[in-house]
């Protein structure tokens, strides 16, 4: 069994709206592992987002725990955390990946994701930049690094965002229906490269509706009305026979979740 | 569509940039509104007060003796003079009264009986009431002077600092008396607290005894002056309606001018009395149009800015039907509307500001200012102000003609985009500066208002700040003809123990004499305008002749610059030079500057003067001048050389030794307080606009960079640093807007200032550029966009990075 990196306990997130509490997650206990590709589905207003920015610490939780175990033995429930230290955590171990991209607009690919890296007190410039670059060329974006997000193609500016996500090495990485945004070609570039990072020992939580997304990941939660009600676990999408050749194909993936969700009424 | 249902709402979104219009609406209005209440009332109260004392438009200051019959004759049968009224006056010197002296003499007259008499607390008068918007005399015996009282010209108060029942203390020909104040009246002529010389009025008792013993003593000996008479002419329907030319046609036609001591026209009186006025006046004129210029550059940028954050918005009415002129009329009607609420306030304001201003210029005018509130004048700035205003707004929507619903409601890019512009590098190293400078060249349009209003504040700025340190340094005042001397001294006796050389001697025992200022000041006619003569001893020292030569010969003269304008004359002419019954030509060789008279003056040496007198071989000596100021090698010796003369010579001699700062402060509080005023002025206008500026720009700014800054959060950027980045980017607009306006008061400040300047009658300036000049303004400006840069960017700590959530 893999280690809990986070655990949330009766995590609780009401919104207010006209003076109406609208209850968007209700009492989650769930946990995620190390080294997981963990894969959050719901419905369309389930409060998946919801959820992940909570596990992040991106938005607080209005009751409840969210344990984030920075090392072995000691949690911190990020969400009594300062801002201090939340930007602490949000600088070196959480990473996240926006469906919109979110890059900053005057910032080259290349400064987005070396700023990020800038934010590191220990970090030295010159490697952080070296490291950037690198990140950049394996994720394929070598030509274009120099140019503003407003002049690459979404995929682009998306794997920019994922190696904006991934520069300080983090624990967990974040990714918020990261392939929403972008057409057939730039999602398989990005669930490839999301793939490639999870094979490399990077725990990811992922939050998406679409399934060819959801079996890339090894374990996928559903989120109804604001609670986990069903798991499914699946070998990891690069697991190995003793061919050298995939466990599981993609099809057989597919089916797989599509009988699972079918099971939750999808 | 409904457009008020369309205004409320932006109102509502805009509810910052309202809020911000209508200060600067107010503050406009206040400054322009406030000062032309304080003029519009200065001018009637001036009007009534002249109706009130009623005596003509030339008033003449004789020697005794010296309004002879046939000039009294001639002035009588003139066409232009309708009557005269004469007065026997005695003249008083030494006065002094709780501690204050006073240095020039005063002519001491019987009550004309007319002036109003101000109340306990100067609100009004006792022997006049208003009635039918005019005010009526109040007879009462209890109203005369007795012996021993005396009233005094409203300006005096302040000057002496002084109430009724103090006394007063003064020296005429025949010996010293003491008086005790009764009250305060109005007298417009000569009751400026600006004017040197003064009517003061004492009982009818008093003036024969003093008039009929100082009249005995000129009669045994022609040199002493202590009596004679104050002629006030009245001129007919055919008199030019300025004094000044009248007094100038019957001067050449009778020689009253030439005769007189001294002669005040009416036009004279009312431009030393105003001159504050007008100063002030035209300096908030000149801010004014500052503040307008800045507003429409805040008006400018606000409208794109809320153009470019309300594209798709303006994209989806316009895909509803609303037409591009509809939209253009929302904008105009809300910035309007807020200058509106902004004028309304603004009036409410000004009317105790008003009040407020007014009081301070009577303790200088001595006349009780009317309160009439300037509505027709108010109402139409206000109408002057939406116009200029509705048509900017027009001219900045013209965008919303051109976009189309689709372009606004996608994208609102322009159809094509490429990138061209400088982008500063982001580095580790001062990351938050990096990233400062980023935002700032990434979007220069965003920054172009503030830089340029920034610029036109500092500006402003530096060069009251130039200002200060000229009219604080040694040279300037040199060159204003008003030089600073260690050691200040004159004779109290006509016929003195001690001469001006004795002096020198016992001086030149401690330290040698750097330079002199031997002058006396007196009223002449050059080509028949009556000019007041700076005469010195010696002319070549502490010159403030800046073209030409200094007076070598004593037939030369030099002139003010106001004076060539005057009588249209030049370096090289020839004019003729009256006192008395006498005239002489002179060459004009040299343009100097001197405050005397506000610049209306020439200077000639004591040879010069001396061509003028009855016997001319008979000169006068530099013992006859009226005071001496000396600069000494060594200063630290001045007050032992003042204890030596002074104890060696005792009464015959007044002598002090005057520290710079004390020199200072003797010339002219009212500049120094006109100056000091402006200064703090413009830098509280400055700070205003500062933050106004600031705030509005970073409102802005933090519309339209709110994704980014919440990706930052979400990257983990903390909120201070997102701050410091916001402070960091307004130190660089501080940063280029202090170069800016740096070079723009190197290249301005000086010209300005002359402009500023020749009201005082010093129209040549010569500025000394210090590095603290435009260091001062410069850091104070960045700390300040600074500090408002980081305190403005508070709002960064509402966004979270759930900003970015989709849900």
């Amino acid at each position: 069994m893999s280690k809990v990196i986070i655990s949330t306990k009766d995590m609780q997130k009401t919104f207010a709206n006209n003076g109406k509490q609208i209850h968007v997650l209700s009492n989650v206990n769930m946990d995620i592992y190390e080294g997981d590709f963990t894969v959050i589905m719901g419905s369309s207003g389930s409060g998946k987002s919801t959820l992940l920015y909570a596990l992040s610490g991106m938005d607080k939780a209005t009751a409840g725990e969210v344990n984030y175990y920075r090392d072995s033995d000691n949690a911190v429930d990020i969400t009594k955390l300062k801002e201090r230290k939340m930007t602490d955590i949000r600088i070196r171990d959480f990473g996240f990946v926006f469906q919109q991209m979110h890059l900053v607009s005057n910032l080259s690919l290349l400064e987005n994701v070396a700023v990020s890296g800038y934010l590191d007190k220990n970090a030295n410039a010159k490697e952080v930049r070296a490291k950037a670059n690198k990140l950049l060329d394996r994720m394929g974006l070598k030509d274009v690094k120099g140019n503003l997000p407003s002049r690459v193609s979404g995929g682009e500016q998306q794997r920019c965002s994922i190696a904006r996500a991934v520069i300080n090495s983090p624990k967990v990485l974040f990714a918020d229906e990261p392939t929403g945004a972008l057409n057939r070609k730039n999602t398989t570039e990005v669930l490839d490269l999301l793939t490639e990072l999870n094979d490399q020992g990077q725990s990811i939580v992922m939050v998406t509706h679409d399934i060819k997304a959801a079996y890339r990941g090894n374990r996928l939660l559903y989120l109804d009305d604001g609670k986990i009600v069903g798991e499914l676990k699946l070998l990891k999408y690069n697991e190995l026979d003793e061919k050298g050749e995939r466990v599981l194909s993609d099809k057989a993936r597919e089916a797989q979740v599509n009988a699972w969700l079918e099971s939750l009424d999808w | 569509m409904d457009i008020f249902t369309l205004v409320k709402a932006g109102i509502k979104n805009r509810w910052n940039v309202f809020l911000g219009f209508t200060f600067l609406t107010m503050i406009m209005v206040v400054s322009v509104v406030t000062m032309l209440g304080v003029r519009k009332n200065f001018n009637a109260s001036k009007e009534t007060a002249y109706a009130i004392e009623d005596k003509g438009v030339i008033a003449g200051q004789f020697r005794y003796g010296y309004f002879t019959p046939m000039l009294k004759q001639k002035l009588e049968k003139n066409d232009q003079v309708d009557s005269l009224e004469i007065y026997d006056s005695v003249v008083g010197k030494g006065i002094k009264c709780n501690g204050n002296s006073e240095g020039n003499g005063y002519y001491f007259m019987k009550n004309f009986g007319k002036l109003p008499i101000f109340n306990e607390d100067s609100t009004g008068f006792i022997n006049y009431k208003y009635e039918d918007g005019k005010y009526v005399e109040i007879k009462d015996s209890s109203y005369d002077l007795k012996s021993g009282e005396i009233y005094l010209p409203y300006g005096l108060k302040d000057r002496f600092d002084a109430n009724v029942g103090d006394r007063i203390s003064v020296n005429f020909l025949s010996g010293p008396k003491t008086f005790t104040i009764k009250g305060f009246v109005q007298e417009p002529l000569m009751g400026s607290n600006i004017i040197g010389i003064k009517m003061v009025f004492i009982s009818d008792e008093d003036f024969d005894k003093i008039y009929s013993d100082c009249t005995k003593m000129i009669e045994t000996d022609d040199d002493v002056w202590g009596a004679g008479n104050v002629v006030f002419v009245h001129p007919t329907g055919k008199a030019d309606k300025s004094s000044d030319i009248f007094l100038r046609d019957l001067n050449l036609k009778t020689k009253i001018n030439d005769m007189a001591f001294s002669v005040m026209t009416k036009d004279l009186s009312e431009h030393y009395t105003g001159m504050f006025i007008n100063v002030i006046m035209a300096m908030i004129v000149g801010i004014t149009v500052i503040l307008m210029v800045i507003f429409l550059i805040v008006a400018g940028h606000s409208i794109t800015t809320e153009l470019d954050i309300d594209y798709k918005d303006l994209g989806i009415l316009k895909s509803q039907g609303a037409s591009s002129s509809l939209i253009r009329t929302v904008y105009i009607v809300e910035y309007i509307f807020a200058q509106l609420v902004g004028c309304l306030l603004a009036f409410v304001i000004s009317i105790p500001c008003e009040r407020k201003l007014s009081d301070v210029f009577f303790e200088m005018t001595g006349m009780l200012p009317e309160r009439n509130f300037p509505v027709i004048e108010g109402i139409l700035i206000s109408l002057g102000l939406f116009i200029i205003t509705g048509i900017y707004i027009f001219m900045f929507t013209r965008k919303v003609v051109k976009t189309t619903p689709v372009k606004a409601i996608t994208s609102g890019h322009d159809d094509f985009y490429f990138d061209s512009r400088y982008n500063a590098p982001v580095t580790k190293r001062g990351l938050g500066f990096m990233m400062g400078l980023r935002q700032i060249t990434s979007a220069p349009k965003r920054y172009i208002s503030i830089v340029i209003v920034s610029s036109l504040l500092i500006f402003s700025a530096i060069t009251v700040e130039l200002m200060s340190v000229y009219i604080e340094s040694r040279d300037a005042l040199s060159s204003m003809g008003t030089p600073i001397c260690d050691i200040e001294f004159g004779f109290t006796n006509s016929e003195p123990k001690c001469e001006v050389k004795d002096v020198e001697n016992v001086i030149n025992k401690y330290t040698k004499i750097k330079a002199r200022s031997y002058i006396s000041h007196v009223y002449i006619s050059v080509n028949g305008e009556p000019i007041l003569a700076v005469v010195k001893g010696y002319p070549d020292e502490l010159s403030s002749v800046y073209k030409g030569r200094e007076i070598k010969y004593d037939n030369e003269i030099v002139i003010t610059e106001q004076v060539a304008k005057l009588l249209d004359i030049d370096i090289g002419d020839t004019v003729s030079i009256g006192r008395f019954e006498n005239n002489e030509d002179y060459v004009v060789v040299g343009i100097f500057q001197s405050v005397s008279d506000t610049g209306k003056c020439i200077s000639m040496s004591l040879d010069g003067l001396s061509r003028l007198r009855n016997d001319p071989s008979d000169k006068y000596t530099i013992n006859n001048l009226g005071g001496y100021g000396v600069v000494l090698e060594d200063a630290s010796c001045a007050d032992k050389i003042a204890k030596e003369v002074k104890d060696k010579y005792g009464e015959d001699i007044k002598i002090k030794a005057i520290p710079y700062e004390d020199f200072m402060e003797q010339i002219g509080d009212s500049f120094y307080m006109a100056a000091d005023a402006s200064k703090y002025l413009i830098y509280a206008l400055a700070i205003i606009f500062a933050v106004v500026t600031v705030i509005m720009v970073c409102l802005k700014v933090f519309i339209q960079e709110r994704t980014d800054i919440g990706i930052m959060r979400a990257v983990g950027f903390s909120v201070s640093r997102i701050r410091r980045q916001f402070a960091a980017r307004f130190v660089i607009i501080g940063i280029i807007s202090g170069v800016i306006g740096a070079v723009m008061a190197r290249l301005w400040a000086g010209a300005l200032m002359e402009d500023i300047f020749s009201m005082f009658g010093v129209p040549h300036i010569e500025l000394e550029y210090s590095i603290l000049a435009f260091a001062k303004p410069v850091v104070l400006f960045i700390i300040m966009y600074m500090i408002f840069g980081y305190l403005s960017s508070r709002k960064v700590k509402k966004v979270s990075a759930r900003e970015l959530i989709n849900e």
